[in-house]
C-alpha cells in the first residue's frame, strides 16, 4: 500500500498536475483500491467541513492582511528607520534589511509578501553605498523567509489545524526561533564582511537624535502586532478574530496614511482571492485525503514501514530532514507542507517528538524550500525587484543564508529549548 | 468567441471580488463583536459562524479566477524540461484534470446540498441558519468552477481546429515567473529610501 500510495502520489504531481487536483485524484484511488467501503461518498461533507473550518478562515484573512500592508505605505518609514538603527555595523544595510524584515515579519503572516515590500525599499541603495551586490541581494530573500517564522504565520496555522496543535503554542514557539534566526542572518552578514571587506560598502551617517526621530517607522507595524498576537494572549480573542482585527485595523492604518482607495482595495482582494483559492482547493483536498488515508490505515502502514528501517528517532528525524531539503528545491513550501505533513507528523511523533517543535522545524525546512534553486519564490521576488542582472546573483548570494538555515536546524535539534522554552514558559492556552 | 471568453472572465473576477468583500465583511463583523463584548459587555456571537460560510462561498467561487490566473500551484519542474508538444499535452492535461477534479467536487456537493434541502437542515447555532443557503452558494461556485474548466478545454479544442497552436498554447501555459513577480510589484507602491 505504501509504496502504490507514494508512487501514484509523485506520478501525479511530476505529470505538472495542480497540487490540489492531484491530491483530491490520489484520494479517490487510494479509496477505490484499498477501501472496502464506497468512501467516496462522505466527500461532500468532508469537504463542506473542511471548507468551513473556523481556524482556516484566518488563513485568507492573513494574505488580505499582507496584501494590505503591502500597499499601505508603512514599509519605507520602517525601513529608514532601521537603517539609521543597524546600518553601523560593517555591512550596513544588509543588517536594516534582515532588521526591517523581522519586523515586518511581526506583522505578515507571508514570506513573499516580506521579500516583496523589504526589497523594494532596499535594492535601489545598492550602487549608492557600494555594497557587494550578490550578498545584499542575498540578505534581502534570506530575510523575507522570516515571514512565516515570526507570528503570524499561514504555514503555522495550517501545520496546527493538519496535526491538531494549539496555534498560540505554535506561534510562541515560533518567537525566539525567529529573533535568533535574524541574528544568525546578521552574523552571516558581518562574517562575511569581516572577510570580504569590500562587500562592506561604505558608511552611512547617521545621529541619535535621527535615530530617535525614526523610531516613529516602528509605530504602525507596532500597534498591528500588539493588536494581532496581543489579543490572543491578553484572551480576548481567538486567533482567527486575531486576523479579522488585524485586517480592519491595516484597512484603518491605510486610510491613516491616504492609501486607501477603491481601486486600492479591488487590488488587494484580487491577489488575496488568487492565492487564498488556490490555497483552499489544495487544503479541501488534503482534508479529504488525510480523511481516506486514515480510513484505509496507510499512516499505520508507514509508520510501520519506517520503524521496520530502524533509523532510530535521531535516524528518522534527520532522514526527514534530507528528504524535506531534496523536496524544497523542487515544491513551493506551503503545497509542500500540506502534501506531506499528514503522512510524517504521526511518523515523526511516534518517534518521540514534540508535535510544536516540529512544527517549527517544518518552517524552517519551508524557509530554506523558499531560497533554495531552482524553485525558490523568494529568489525570484528578489531578481524581480532588482530588475536587471541575472538570477545567478541572488542564487550565490544567498548560499551564505542557506547555511545559516542548517546552523538554526541543527542548533533547534542540540538545544530544543530554543523552541519550547516560550510556550512552556506561558503555559497551555 | 472573444467576446464569449471577456463575459466569463469579468463574471470570474468579479464572483472573486464579492467573495473577499464576504472575507473581509466578516472581519468588520467579527471586529464589533469583539468590541461590543469588551465594552458594552453585550456578548453575541455570529461573525464566526458567518465567516466560516464566507470562507467556503469565497473559496469555491474564486477557483475559476485563479484558474484564469493560472494561480493552481503544479510542480513544473519535468515540464519545464519538456519539447514544446509534450509540454502542451501536459498543461492541457492540467486543465483537463482540473476539469475533473471540478465536476467530481460538484457533484458530491449537490449530495449534501439535496440532503440539507430534503431534511431542512439548520446549524445548531444561535443563527440557526438553513444550511442550504451557504451550502447552494458555495455549490454554484463549484458550478461555475467546472464550467470555467470546460470553456478553456473548449477554446483549446477550436483553436486547435483552426490550426492556431500558438492560440492554443497561449490558453494553457503557466505563467512566466516574470510576469507573476511584475503583479507582485505592482502592488508594491513605495518609493526608494536612501537614508541620508
Amino acid at each position: 500500500m505504501v509504496p502504490t500510495s507514494l508512487g501514484l502520489l509523485v506520478l501525479l504531481l511530476g505529470l505538472s498536475i495542480p497540487v490540489g487536483a492531484a491530491l483530491l485524484l490520489l484520494a479517490l484511488s487510494l479509496g477505490v483500491t484499498f477501501s472496502p467501503m464506497p468512501i467516496y461518498l462522505a466527500m461532500g461533507e468532508v469537504i463542506w467541513s473542511a471548507s468551513t473550518n473556523a481556524i482556516l478562515v484566518s488563513v485568507p484573512l492573513f494574505v488580505l492582511l499582507g496584501e494590505i500592508l503591502l500597499r499601505s505605505g508603512m514599509a519605507d518609514r520602517l525601513y529608514r528607520s532601521m537603517s539609521h538603527w543597524l546600518a553601523w555595523l560593517p555591512g550596513g544595510l544588509m543588517h536594516a534589511n534582515i532588521g526591517a524584515s523581522m519586523v515586518f515579519a511581526a506583522t505578515s503572516g507571508s514570506s513573499v509578501a516580506t521579500a516583496a515590500t523589504i526589497g523594494t525599499v532596499a535594492t535601489p541603495v545598492i550602487k549608492t553605498y557600494g555594497y557587494g551586490e550578490r550578498l545584499f541581494l542575498g540578505s534581502v530573500a534570506a530575510g523575507g523567509t522570516l515571514g512565516i517564522l515570526i507570528p503570524p504565520s499561514i504555514n503555522l496555522i495550517i501545520y496546527g489545524w493538519l496535526t491538531q496543535t494549539s496555534v498560540p503554542q505554535l506561534y510562541l514557539a515560533g518567537f525566539v526561533p525567529g529573533i535568533v534566526l535574524g541574528l544568525i542572518f546578521m552574523g552571516t552578514v558581518l562574517i562575511c564582511c569581516l572577510l570580504r571587506p569590500q562587500w562592506r560598502g561604505r558608511a552611512i551617517e547617521t545621529s541619535w537624535k535621527q535615530r530617535i526621530e525614526s523610531l516613529g517607522g516602528l509605530v504602525p507595524p507596532g500597534i498591528i502586532f500588539v493588536i494581532v498576537i496581543g489579543s490572543i494572549y491578553a484572551g480576548f480573542a481567538t486567533p482567527t478574530e486575531s486576523a479579522a482585527l488585524g485586517v480592519v485595523v491595516a484597512i484603518g492604518l491605510a486610510a491613516f496614511n491616504r492609501k486607501l482607495s477603491v481601486r486600492m482595495i479591488l487590488e488587494a482582494l484580487d491577489g488575496t482571492m488568487r492565492t487564498s483559492a488556490m490555497i483552499m482547493l489544495i487544503v479541501a483536498s488534503a482534508f479529504f485525503l488525510n480523511f481516506v488515508l486514515s480510513a484505509i490505515g496507510l499512516v499505520g502502514a508507514l509508520n510501520n514501514f519506517i520503524t521496520g528501517l530502524g533509523l532510530g528517532p535521531m535516524g528518522t528525524l534527520v532522514a526527514i530532514i534530507v528528504f524535506y531539503l531534496i523536496l524544497g528545491c523542487f515544491m513551493e513550501p506551503l503545497p509542500m507542507m500540506i502534501v506531506t505533513i499528514p503522512i510524517i507528523v504521526p511518523v515523526v511523533v511516534q518517534a518521540g517528538f514534540d508535535p510544536v517543535w516540529f512544527g517549527i522545524m517544518v518552517v524552517l525546512l519551508c524557509e530554506t524550500a523558499m531560497i533554495t534553486p531552482p524553485v525558490g519564490v523568494n529568489l525570484y521576488v528578489v531578481q524581480g525587484v532588482r530588475g536587471r542582472g541575472v538570477i545567478g546573483d541572488v542564487i550565490l548570494g544567498v548560499l551564505p543564508f542557506i547555511v545559516s538555515l542548517l546552523v538554526m536546524i541543527a542548533l533547534i535539534i542540540a538545544a530544543p529549548d530554543i523552541v519550547m522554552w516560550l510556550p512552556r514558559l506561558i503555559g497551555a492556552q | 468567441m472573444q467576446r464569449f471568453h471577456a463575459i466569463v472572465a469579468s463574471i470570474s473576477l468579479w464572483m472573486a471580488r464579492i467573495g473577499g468583500l464576504m472575507l473581509v465583511g466578516s472581519a468588520v463583523v467579527i471586529t464589533m463583536e469583539i468590541l461590543a463584548r469588551k465594552v458594552i459587555l453585550i456578548p453575541f456571537s455570529v461573525g464566526t459562524e458567518l465567516s466560516s460560510y464566507a470562507l467556503a462561498i469565497s473559496a469555491s467561487w474564486s477557483f475559476s479566477y485563479a484558474l484564469l490566473n493560472r494561480a493552481h500551484v503544479r510542480i513544473d519542474v519535468i515540464r519545464n524540461w519538456t519539447p514544446p508538444t509534450i509540454r502542451f499535452c501536459l498543461d492541457v492535461l492540467a486543465l483537463g484534470s482540473l476539469g475533473g477534479v471540478a465536476m467530481i467536487l460538484a457533484w458530491f456537493a449537490w449530495d449534501t446540498v439535496d440532503t440539507s434541502w430534503t431534511l431542512g437542515a439548520r446549524e445548531n447555532t444561535s443563527l440557526g441558519t438553513l444550511l442550504v443557503i451557504p451550502q447552494g452558494l458555495w455549490f454554484a461556485g463549484l458550478v461555475w468552477f467546472a464550467f470555467v474548466c470546460v470553456e478553456q478545454l473548449a477554446l483549446v479544442m477550436f483553436a486547435l481546429v483552426r490550426r492556431d497552436r500558438t492560440a492554443a498554447a497561449a490558453i494553457v501555459t503557466t505563467p512566466d515567473v516574470s510576469d507573476e513577480i511584475d503583479e507582485a510589484l505592482e502592488a508594491v507602491d513605495v518609493q526608494p529610501v536612501i537614508p541620508r
